[in-house]
């Protein structure tokens, strides 16, 4: 018998022909080692905001998937785009439900007709995600960032691919829209006012929201199909009535967004609705000496993240929420039992929240209360016996940082965050465009001509010179 | 030291090195004799490791070169028929090279390469380029490069050919002397070069050994009898009349002649005999004018004409 | 192998060969980047790399076309190869010395990197990506020509022998977008596969044991697939050339990702072709 060893050392194998099949085999060995590492799919993504890492909330809704989703590119075969097919491709490795498929739109029109039954024009770049039941299709330009700001230049920013597209899974695998009801009648202001261009408007349809307004005291009740009311910067109070119609949407599982400032002072009538749920809205304002978590001014906030599921992925970014006046909201000793708060955003232990706001000095005086207080505050209220939740809330004492969300990621993400935890969908949450591209350079003509001589007739035309020298020098040695 | 069994190497159909088998003890100096083409450089290289053999095995010291290359290897220095030089070096940069993967020690290397330039004498070209030396500086540095590793066997193919008579003398010189202290294999196509360096010689031809055993005893054996070529101003009949009376001829065989109006045979007689005297003699005798005498030396191509002739009388 | 790269390494800068490499090749690559970025005050690095990938038809070949045919054809390698130094030695050092010849080439393009950094905003992760994937690409190419340099017979033929595997590797990666998809036209290329390689067996085993096994295994194989895994049959030939494909991999390194199974890919692609030529090396001494 001879061992493996001795085959191998043996100078016939060695050097005859079998050598040439033990090549082949390691040839192959290598070949299967190769596909190997390809099914785990390790990656190193080099760019600066991960464009092509699919972020945490992408792959909580794709574990979650429950039925299978293939996402149609739309393009003619070798022309896809390589950035959106390796963005894509990552959702393909990251669950065995998603499956990617290229169809050329040009020769398969009625493939492309399936899902664009009102002849919107669906053409090669676009995207369809679809599931047996359902689909959403992307316009090809959405899968990119765009800076409008200038009309007549538009820029490409960069990659909006996994924002669209887990979006339109949540969408397909969820199959229906949740409805905001924002109220008026009280000088609100409206979420899609928010940002330039109505950008913020954009961000919610993207995330699946469907924006309505509601009349409070107009309407009978707020419609059971409504899954949030939001109460965005009221100017006045609402009426005891209209405080009656919301608590009893709430009572009935209902889910609330509120964005309150100083200005406003006190609110006794929502107030009252909120009260119930362990939450207190003093009318104050909350004062931040701390250099680390103030703009500069003492009222301008950079309060501290709160561990919690809608802050968590900003941290996570580097992001922080400005929020500029804010006023405190409490935890009320009385909250109820099956009623849980936690803080989202939270000021310094310096921090302190005045009432007086006639006090002429901007430190910390006896008739202040001492912080830290929370910025905004998440509640849960769930049911006694069956501990299943009924009510979400979230109540934030700011209503400028809804402005600020074209500046600052923090703010956008925050307020996006916090929609998407009162619809249950913490994953939905903040994947923001990631910027891949730029464009431009600035020379001058002479700089041109300075680095183009350099590079095209300095540099080679050096390397051979001293080429020649060196081999004149040597020649004759 | 060196044990070669069954040696044989086939190219295809052709069967350039035969059974080959011998020993070579320490300190030895070894030639191997052959025409071209006799497998005298494909038994050099597989003994150097640069070939495999089809079949038979290769020991230095009783470890076989295909078990433990890098160790047998580093024990011999090899100057193949054309001296492994890179022409774009200088001498300076090639030896240093050669000894780095020689595996020299690098604080030896200077010396080393000190000792190596003088002993083949090229100290004067140093730092000269390479492809810019003479046939014979070559040579040499060739030679130099066999010895950077201090090997205990130099194996030298041809170390003589191209170079002119005087570098001739010097580098057989040098061979000589290393042979006090290396065990020498050594090919050439001259005899007399083996004659004058080797104890030792092999004679291969087509691929095997035709004799093995120190030089005189060959060249004895193979020479059945003495040369000597004679020149008359004479036809061819009146020369061989001439001859008739000289004992101890065997054969007169009738030569081209160089000269106009004048016979040459080569004259056969009995081994070890010299009959030079008597046929002048013999010659003035019979007023035959004689205008040249003298002895040929059996050269290496006309022993392998007998030995290729009488192939089985030299195998018996 | 230090030793043998050194000398390689040193060789190219003491002939005109090194200077003459690096001078057309910066030649070119800076012409390209004046004309395609600086001219347009474009700061997009990678197409930049991207344009220049032609470039290595030409460099390649300048490169390794004396590597192991000159040592044949002046004798030396009878040197090396009685040297205490083992044969994958020398050809990892000689390609060693080749490529590093070729990175030292490429740092020097960084310089119009930092010019585009200066006057405009440089995707940093996207170009390190890329000239990463540049220089495993390099390799690989370099690794077929140390191969083709072992079997040539002199500089020349090696030169032309790689410009033209280079030019093939080119080719495929147009045909696969011609290639046939359908089923049949696959099975038809995966028996050709399974026939190649069983005549491999038999060439080299002179048994027709061996190279039978090897086709029936292969047939059998073929036919399991069509009965169980028949999907794999349509446009099989573009996957194949696909993942076989040097050129289609370099892609996502220019997007700034690095993935593993490309590097892997690349870097097994060289280790197998200087494995092979190390064979072919071995093989020759015993032929």
């Amino acid at each position: 018998m001879s061992t493996i060893k001795d085959l191998l050392t043996n100078s016939k194998v060695k050097y005859g022909g079998y050598a040439a099949i033990i090549t082949f085999a390691i040839i192959a060995a290598v070949v299967v080692l190769n596909l190997l590492i390809q099914q785990l799919g390790w990656q190193i993504d080099m760019t600066d905001n991960n464009v092509y890492t699919l972020s945490e909330q992408t792959r909580d809704i794709l574990n979650d998937l429950e039925e299978d989703v293939t996402i149609f590119v739309l393009a003619r075969r070798n022309e896809e785009d390589p950035q959106i097919m390796e963005a894509l491709d990552r959702y393909e490795q990251a669950s065995n439900r998603i499956s990617i498929e290229v169809v050329d739109a040009e020769q398969n029109p009625a493939f492309v007709a399936q899902y664009d039954p009102e002849g919107e024009g669906l053409r090669n770049g676009s995207v369809i995600v679809a599931t047996s039941d359902n689909y959403r299709s992307i316009q090809g330009i959405d899968l990119f960032s765009i800076d409008r700001r200038n009309p007549q230049a538009p820029q490409v920013l960069g990659l909006n691919v996994e924002r669209r597209i887990t979006n339109a899974l949540i969408f397909v695998a969820s199959g229906r829209t949740p409805v905001i009801y924002q109220t008026t009648g009280h000088g609100e202001i409206d979420l899609t006012s928010g940002g330039a261009f109505g950008r913020l408007g954009e961000q919610f349809q993207n995330a699946n929201f469907e924006l309505r307004t509601l009349n409070l005291a107009q309407a009978p009740q707020v419609p059971d199909d409504g899954s949030i009311i939001a109460i965005v910067r009221p100017r006045t109070d609402i009426s005891p009535l209209e405080a009656e119609k919301l608590a009893a949407f709430l009572a009935g599982g209902g889910k609330g967004f509120f964005s309150l400032d100083i200005a406003v002072g006190e609110l006794p009538n929502l107030a009252s609705v909120l009260e119930a749920y362990g939450i207190g809205i003093p009318a104050a304002l909350l004062v931040e000496p701390d250099r680390n978590f103030n703009n500069g001014q003492p009222i301008e906030l950079w309060p501290e993240l709160a561990q919690n599921p809608i802050t968590d992925p900003l941290a996570e970014a580097d992001y922080r929420v400005l929020t500029p006046v804010p006023r405190p909201v409490l935890e009320l000793p009385t909250k109820p039992r099956n009623v849980t708060i936690e803080p989202l955003l939270v000021s310094s232990t310096e921090s302190f929240y005045r009432t007086d706001l006639d006090i002429p000095t901007p430190d910390l005086t006896a008739d202040d209360f001492p912080g830290p207080h929370p910025v905004a505050i998440s509640a849960v209220e769930s049911e006694f016996t069956t501990s299943e939740e009924v009510t979400r809330l979230v109540v934030v004492g700011d209503t400028d940082f809804i402005s600020l969300v074209d500046q600052i990621n923090g703010n956008l993400d925050f307020l996006m965050n916090s929609f998407g935890w009162l619809e249950d969908q913490e994953e939905q949450l903040s994947i923001r465009p990631k910027t891949t591209i730029q464009f431009q350079m600035q020379t001058t003509g002479t700089q041109k001509l300075i680095f183009g001589g350099l590079f095209v007739i300095v540099i080679p035309l050096g390397i051979l010179v001293a080429g020649l020298v060196i081999w004149l020098r040597r020649r004759h040695l | 030291m060196i044990e070669v069994q069954d040696l044989t190497k086939r190219y295809g159909r052709h069967l350039a090195v035969d059974r080959v088998s011998f020993k070579v003890a320490q300190g030895e100096v070894v030639g191997f004799l052959g025409p071209n083409g006799a497998g005298k450089s494909t038994t050099m290289n597989i003994l150097t490791g640069y070939l495999s053999a089809t079949d038979g095995e290769v020991f230095i010291d009783d470890t076989n070169i295909l078990e433990e290359p890098e160790r047998v290897k580093q024990r011999i220095g090899y100057l193949p028929e054309t001296p492994p030089l890179y022409p774009e070096m200088t001498v300076r940069e090639y030896l240093r090279f050669v000894c780095r993967i020689k595996q020299v020690p690098k604080n030896e290397i200077d010396d080393r390469i000190e000792q190596g330039l003088h002993k083949v004498g090229i100290v004067e070209v140093y730092n000269r380029l390479v492809g810019n030396l003479s046939k014979g500086y070559r040579q040499r540095v060739g030679l130099a490069q066999a010895l950077m590793g201090n090997p205990d066997i130099l194996v030298l193919d041809e170390p003589t050919s191209g170079l002119d008579p005087k570098q001739i003398i010097e580098i057989r010189d040098l061979i000589r002397d290393l042979g006090s202290d290396h065990t020498v294999i050594l090919s050439s196509h001259i005899l007399p070069e083996v004659n004058e360096i080797c104890k030792r010689v092999m004679i291969i031809n087509e691929g095997r050994i035709a004799k093995d055993g120190d030089l005189a005893t060959i060249t004895n054996d193979l020479a059945d009898a003495s040369q000597v070529v004679v020149t008359a101003r004479a036809d061819e009949q009146a020369t061989r009349d001439a001859l008739k009376g000289v004992v101890g001829i065997t054969r007169v065989d009738l030569m081209q002649s160089a000269e106009k109006d004048a016979t040459e045979v080569l004259v056969l007689s009995e081994k070890n005999s010299d009959v030079r005297a008597e046929i002048a003699s013999a010659f003035a005798s019979k007023s035959v004018p004689l205008i040249g005498l003298r002895v040929k030396n059996a050269t290496l191509e006309e022993i392998f004409l007998q030995l290729t002739s009488g192939v089985q009388e030299v195998a018996s | 192998m230090i030793a043998i790269m050194t000398r390689e390494f040193r060789t190219y800068f003491q002939t005109p060969a090194g200077y003459i490499f690096a001078g057309l090749f910066l030649l070119v690559s800076g012409f390209f980047f004046a004309f395609g970025n600086l001219l347009n005050d474009s700061s997009y690095y990678t197409s930049f790399l991207q344009s220049i990938l032609f470039l290595y038809l030409f460099a390649v070949p300048l490169l390794t076309m004396r590597l192991l045919s000159e040592e044949r054809k002046q004798k030396t390698d009878q040197l090396l190869l009685t040297s205490p130094i083992t044969v994958t030695q020398i050809v990892v050092g000689k390609f060693l010395a080749a490529f590093g010849v070729f990175l030292i080439t490429l740092l020097v393009t960084i310089l119009y990197a930092v010019v585009v950094a200066i006057f405009g905003d440089l995707a940093v992760s996207q170009t390190v990506g890329a000239y990463v994937g540049f220089a495993l690409l390099g390799a690989s190419f370099i690794s077929i020509g140390v191969l083709i340099s072992a079997v040539a017979e002199n500089q020349v033929t090696s030169a032309f022998f790689t410009f033209f595997a280079l030019l093939f590797i080119w080719f495929l990666n147009l045909v696969k977008s011609v290639a046939p998809t359908d089923p049949i036209s696959s099975t038809i290329f995966a028996a050709a596969l399974v026939l190649g390689i069983a005549a491999f067996f038999y060439a080299n085993t002179r048994s027709w044991i061996a190279g039978g096994a090897v086709a029936v295994v292969g047939a059998i194989a073929i036919v399991l697939l069509h009965l169980f895994a028949a999907e794999i049959y349509i446009g099989l030939i573009q996957n194949v050339l696909d993942w076989f494909s040097l050129l289609e991999r370099f892609d996502s390194f220019g997007l700034g990702l690095i993935e593993i199974e490309e590097v892997v890919f690349y870097l097994s692609f060289t280790a197998i072709f200087l494995f092979v030529t190390v064979r072919l090396i071995e093989k020759r001494r015993w032929a």
